[in-house]
Order: structure tokens, then sequence, then C-alpha cells
């Protein structure tokens, strides 16, 4: 039943949608060999902090983020604790749009000028209007008509692949990525997972729930991060490939499929995962109208999720290339790191304490 | 002594504006001393053979009042409003001295026997369809499920005309909140008016400009059964030859009740060929819009320049090339549900040997369209039931715009808006997109 499935295919879609644009360009200009250490230690990071957040959440039942900090700690607190948390949710929202809409212009529509393109941010505000199950219900739908679509691409692209390409394969000794801001950027990739802690109290999460997240992190998206990284790197190597700015989009460039009527596989790539950037802003709206009402402007949900849309698309439209993208994802790091590796942290530090106070 | 000294007072008027119709009757006859008035509709009754009714029961019997209440679902001391709903509803209304008592005759035989469905055809699966009358259609469900749990309840809506609906359940099966909701629609509104479904729909509280159909209406008693069986609710509109299922889930677009009469591996296979309909129906004029007008380089460069090759002499866009052709396919169709039967194939003919053949070879549009379009109809038409039919033909419009301006971006755009603007979708509170009518989200 589609009621019961749909939160785990969009938690599937939201990292697809966070994956595969920037994150292999960043990670290919943070190392030049043994690729899999830096992708497994994103994935290890974002695993426990998965795990860390849903203890906290199924904890606490029927209440989300919000709810949790204020009967944790107060109001003050989580309106505190939260407002990084909406910055960052903001920025994401710029970040995927604004990247998504360059790419299209390159691959799709390239006469179509950017703030008409920016305009995508429409359909996500029609969906961010409604039932946070209403975007649920859509994104799994979506999910499930286009995701063949992607293992189609994935598939066909593996024609191209030459072994030989993944070495080196040993890691370099010094470490030296954990240093790069490039790989600091990647980081923008982990972060999907936050949006659970806000529809908590629309979806079914409990204890099996939680274990089925973890489940499906380690078996559905940790190879997706690796597909984003070796699909590419496989294709065309590492000297060519980190001077790509978008590998993956290069190595669907590469398909060529005598049986198919299409010629550029490409383009169902980017239109599709369009489509998950569109429902996960959604999401983003969504939950980011939520927090704002909750705890700084009580007014109409609706109202605060048109602001946050129209704020985004302006937001949005004042970046003119991919250089202030990569700028703004740069100095985002700071926000980034304290929403994603923080603030769990933090939240199952206030749940401790609580316990300790109310067992005591 | 006049006849009309019968009537009481406040009634005399209405049965003078009754008198003034051909087929109005009144009556008057002494049964063992005392004075009787018959009023009824000839239209409606059959006299004879309530004559021959009433004489059973009324021989040896003093007072036949007592007698006739069991029989005849007699009823006394009537109002006024009573007496007019009475005879406008087929009865005859006999007053006496003492008072006025209603009760059902013989009716005229005035629907039509039950027989196969004139709308729906299912193979291999029973062939009794639902007709006018109310009761028979609630008898012909009766028979169809043989179960204690069937729950009928009976609604009169109407001011001007009273009409009669029926919601039918199985207990046990349905939703307990979604039952409540319908009958506190229904109770609500009994002074609201049900001739026709789009008043039945807005009393059941539906939006009036949703393009996703919210009922389903289905001729056959064994569909209905099914649904009944799923745990949706059945309304039956007096004089109405459909069942009217309420909620109408996605689930609907593909899946009829009568598959489960085939095998099952048969049945996924139809299924699967109408889910591919339903693509083909949505997405095929906007792909070819995006492929012709906005993204020639993504097709194969064999394919683009015989498609090119085709339209070559067409002497507008692609976008007002489809719509042409695409309005005047609807036209047809339009064209051909009202025809009588001996006149249909003479527009198929004209429609689509002469009319597609001519404007080709006008240039008018180009061959590869024609084949779209006719590939589009065709899948069109492979879904279950008309109203889906209509909400496929009408989204297709939606993504065929969008792919003229974004090209195969705005195809996949307007496939998302789709399913944001169906999943948004709840009818009583049940999701369009749930595969059960049962509450609860996502």
């Amino acid at each position: 039943m589609i009621g019961k499935i749909a939160h785990y295919f969009t938690f599937i879609m939201i990292h697809i949608s966070l994956l595969f644009l920037v994150y292999p360009e960043n990670i290919f200009e943070s190392t030049s060999k043994g690729h899999w250490l830096p992708i497994l230690i994103g994935c290890i990071l974002e695993f426990l902090l998965l795990w860390l957040y849903l203890r906290v959440l199924v904890a606490f039942p029927k209440l989300d983020v919000i709810e949790i900090i204020n009967v944790t700690a107060s109001v003050w607190v989580s309106r505190v604790l939260l407002l990084p948390i909406v910055f960052h949710f903001f920025t994401c929202i710029i970040l995927l749009i604004r990247s998504h809409v360059e790419i299209v212009t390159i691959v799709l529509c390239p006469n179509m000028p950017i703030w008409v393109l920016m305009l995508l941010i429409g359909i996500s505000l029609f969906a961010a209007l409604s039932d946070i199950s209403a975007i649920l219900r859509a994104s799994c739908v979506v999910a499930f008509i286009f995701i063949p679509v992607i293992i189609f691409c994935f598939i066909s692209s593996l024609q191209n692949i030459e072994l030989p390409n993944m070495m080196p394969i040993s890691p370099s000794n010094s470490f030296s990525f954990l240093q790069s801001p490039k790989f600091h950027s990647s980081f923008f990739a982990f972060g999907g997972y936050l949006v659970l802690g806000f529809i908590r109290p629309y979806i079914p999460l409990e204890v099996p729930q939680k274990w089925r997240y973890l489940q499906i992190f380690a078996i559905v998206i940790v190879p997706l991060f690796f597909i984003s990284i070796y699909l590419p790197l496989l294709v065309f190597g590492q000297e060519p490939v980190s001077k790509y700015l978008f590998p993956m989009i290069e190595a669907m460039e590469t398909i060529d499929l005598y049986w198919l009527v299409f010629e550029r596989v490409t383009i169902f790539y980017v239109a599709v995962t369009l489509s998950f950037v569109i429902m996960y802003i959604s999401l983003l709206i969504w939950v980011s109208s939520l927090i704002l009402q909750k705890l700084y402007l009580p007014i109409s949900r609706n109202k605060l999720a048109i602001c946050v849309a129209l704020v985004c698309y302006v937001g949005g439209n004042l970046i003119r290339s991919w250089d202030e993208i990569e700028w703004l994802l740069f100095n985002d790091t700071v926000i980034r790191f304290y929403s994603i590796i923080a603030f769990p942290c933090l939240l199952s530090l206030l749940t401790f304490i609580h316990r300790r106070r109310t067992t005591a | 002594m006049r006849i009309n000294d019968i009537f009481p007072k406040d009634i005399q008027n209405k049965m003078e504006s009754f008198q003034a119709n051909e087929d109005f009757r009144q009556e008057q006859r002494i049964i063992k001393g005392k004075r009787y008035l018959f009023c009824y509709f000839v239209t409606l009754v059959d006299i004879a053979n309530t004559n021959e009714a009433i004489h059973l029961f009324s021989e040896g019997e003093e007072d036949w009042k007592e007698l006739l209440k069991g029989q005849l679902n007699l009823s006394i001391d009537l109002s006024v409003s009573d007496i007019v709903d009475a005879i406008v509803g087929g009865r005859i209304v006999c007053f006496m001295e003492d008072g006025s008592v209603a009760f059902d005759p013989v009716g005229q035989k005035i629907s039509r026997t039950i027989s196969t469905p004139q709308n729906e055809n299912a193979i291999q699966s029973p062939t009794q369809g639902f007709i006018e009358d109310y009761q028979t259609n609630l008898g012909v469900l009766r028979f169809q499920m043989k179960s204690p749990d069937l729950i009928i309840k009976s609604y009169q809506l109407g001011l001007s005309s009273k009409k009669k609906i029926a919601l039918c359940h199985i207990e046990g099966a349905i939703d307990e909140q979604l039952l409540s909701d319908i009958v506190d629609c229904l109770s609500s509104s009994q002074s609201k008016n049900a001739n026709n479904i789009q008043q039945l729909l807005k009393i059941l509280g539906q939006d009036k400009f949703s393009i996703v159909p919210t009922t389903i209406t289905t001729e056959l008693p064994s569909e209905a059964e099914t649904h009944l069986n799923q745990g949706k609710a059945v309304l039956f509109l007096e004089g109405f030859p459909y069942a009217i299922v309420v909620p109408a889930l996605v689930t609907d677009i593909w899946s009829i009740k009568a598959d489960y009469n085939i095998p099952y591996v048969f049945m996924a296979f139809v299924r699967i060929l109408r889910v591919f309909g339903l693509t083909i129906g949505v997405v095929s004029p906007g792909l070819y819009v995006a492929f012709v007008s906005v993204n020639p380089e993504v097709l194969r460069i064999q394919l683009a320049l015989s498609i090119a090759a085709s339209r070559e002499g067409v002497p507008y866009p692609a976008l007002l090339e489809v719509l042409f052709l695409l309005i005047i396919l609807e036209l047809i169709v339009e064209a051909i549900v009202r025809l009588p039967k001996s006149i249909g194939p003479t527009i198929t003919m004209v429609g689509g040997v002469i009319l597609g053949q001519a404007i080709v070879q006008a240039k008018l549009v180009s061959n590869m369209l024609t084949i779209v379009l006719a590939a589009t109809t065709i899948a069109n038409f492979s879904l279950n039931g008309i109203q889906n039919m209509t909400f496929i033909r009408i989204s297709k419009y939606g993504i065929l715009l969008l792919s003229a301006i974004f090209g195969f971006l705005g195809l996949v755009i307007g496939m998302v808006i789709l399913c944001i603007y169906m999943a948004r979708i709840e009818i009583f509170g049940i999701p369009y997109f749930n595969l059960h009518p049962k509450k609860g989200g996502s």
C-alpha cells in the first residue's frame, strides 16, 4: 500500500536529487586516487547520524523535532537551534534549483532564460501548498515512474566502462582530502535525512521503521553514492574526469545504443533528476514554512510557503554563474556542518539530559 | 352528493389542479355500504390487476383497511404533501369519510426488463445490467451479492421532484468514517435536488472543477459487487441505470473487476497493457511536439530526418499541427457517441479514411502525426470507464502545451504536475492514490 512505503521512496528520491550533480565533481577535485575512502567516510558519517537522529525521533512518538526540543528544553532553545537549519534549507533550495537550472540550460533548453526556468520552483510551491501526505504520495509516484529511467541510464552506460580506470585503488596516505574545501562541500549530498525529523508525525516511524531506514540507506543509497563516483571514473579515468564540471552528465553523453531510437540518453537523465529535485524542494519548502510558522511567525503556513518560494526564487536569480553557485556551496559549509553533524548530536544530548532529569 | 365532497378542504385545490391532467382518474366506489374515492394516474397504475388484488383482500372483510396494511404497503394519516407525493409517485390514494390512505397498486410496466448493458461490454463475465427502475436495481444487487452484510439505506432528496437515493455498503468492509461522511452529506441535503450526477456530486461535496473523476459509474452488478467488497460505497439514483461508486481510486483507471474472471497471468497482461495505454494516451502528443520542434537532437539521426521529411510542406509549427488534428479527432469521437448505430460507420469512414488520407495529401499535417494521434486515441480508449478516459483526454492537452514550450523537459514537468495534482485529491478523506479505500495518509 502506498501509505506505508511512500516515505521510503521519498527518502531514496531525496538522495538521488542531492548526489548526482555537485557531489561527483567535489569528490574528484578533493582526491585523485582511492575515491572509495572519502565516499565511505561520508556514508558512514551519515549512517551514524541517521541512526542517532532516528533514535531520538523514535523515543518521542508523534513529536517532530521542533516539539522534541520544546519538550526537552524550551521554545527559545529551539528558536536558536533551528535558525541555522532554516538557513540551511534555504540555501539547499537555492543551490538545488539553481544548479539544475544551469544543467538544463546546457543540456535541454539553451535558449531559455534562467528566470523562466527558475519558475520551476512554482511547481514545488504548488505541491508545498498541500498536505504533507500529498507531497509524500506525489514523491512516491514520481519516484515510481522515473526511477526505472535512472536505472536504465546507469545500466546502458555500463557499456563504456573500463575496469582498469579504477586504479589506483589504494588511497593516498596523507588523508589530505580531509582538509580540501571541496570535500567539505561534498557533504551537501549527505544532508537529506534532516527532513525526516520534521515530517515525523505524518509517517509511521517506530523501531522497525528505524531499522528499515538504516537498511535502505546501506543497501540502496550507499551504492548510489558509489555509482555517482565510479560510473564516470570507470568511463573516463581520473585524469579527464577531474577536468569535467559535470562528470555524471558527461558519462551519460557517452551512451550510444544502436537499438534505441534516441541519440542522447542524457536528456532523460537530466529531466528525471530535475523532477526529483522539484519534489525534494517542495518538501524543503513545506518543512521550512512549518518551522517558520511554529517558531517565528505564527501566520498561515501557506503564506509562509509562498514567501519561502519567493525568497528562493529571487535568491536563485541573483546567482549569475556556476562560480557563484560554488561560492555559495563553499560559504555554506559552516551552517551545513552545523545542520548535518552538530544538530543531531545536540538533539540527542538534549534528550539525554532530559532523560536524566526526568528519571532522577 | 358531489365527488369533491369527500376531499378534505385543504386538498381540494390540489385535486382540482390534478384534474386538469388527462391521465388522472377519480373513481368512486361503494364497498359494503361505505363510500371510497380512489385517485391515481392511470399511466402509472395497472388498475385492472390492482382491482383483482383489492377484491382478493377485501372479500368477507368488514374493514379491509387493516388487511391491506401489511400487504400493499398501506400508509394512513396522510398530510397534504404526503397525498401529492403518493399520487405523483404512482400510488393510489383512497379517500374515505374518516380519512385517507395510500397504497401501492400493481404498477404499469414502464421500465425495460433487465438486459445486457448498453454502454459497458464485459467479456466472460455476467452480462446483466442495471436498469432505470430503482427497486429492480437494488433487487439485482441483492440477487448478485446474496450477503447478509449488504446494507441498503434509502434517502429521498429534492424539492420539486423527489428522487430516491440508495446507499449500499458492506458492513465490516467499508471504512466507518467514509460511511458516516457519506451519510452526513446525504441526510443533510434533503432539500437539494438530485436530478443528475453533477447535482449528486455537489451534494456529496466534491470539487466542481476537479478533472479527476471522484466517482465512477458502472452498469454491471458484478462490478458493483467487487467495489462493495473492496470497501467502497455504491449509490443508486432513481431513474439512472448505473451504480455510482464512491470513492474512485487511481487503480480504477486500469483495473476492471471482470479481470478476475480470467486467469491471473492474463489479467496481469491486460492490466499492463492498459497502463501502457494510459502512458501513451497522456504522453505521445507531447512527445511528438517536443521531439519535432524543441529537442530534435534527441532522436537518432535517421528517425529525425524521416520525421522532418514527412513534415516537409506543412506550413505551421508542430503544436498547431497537433492541436488541429487532435480537435478533429475529439470531434469525431464526440459526434459518434450520439449518432444512431446505423449512421456511425459513415462518420468513421468520412473521418478516418477520407479525412485522414486527404489531410496528409493536402500537406496540412504530417504522416507521422496521423500515426501518433491514432495511437493516442486508441490507447486512450483502452482505459476503464468513460470518465477516466475523459480525464486522460483532458490532461494530455496540458502536457502538450508544456512540451511545446519546454520540450522534453516540459513533458516531464507536466507529468510531475499531474502527479502532484492527483496526489492532492482526497475523496471523503481517502487519497486518490490509495490502492484501497481506507483512510490514513502516507
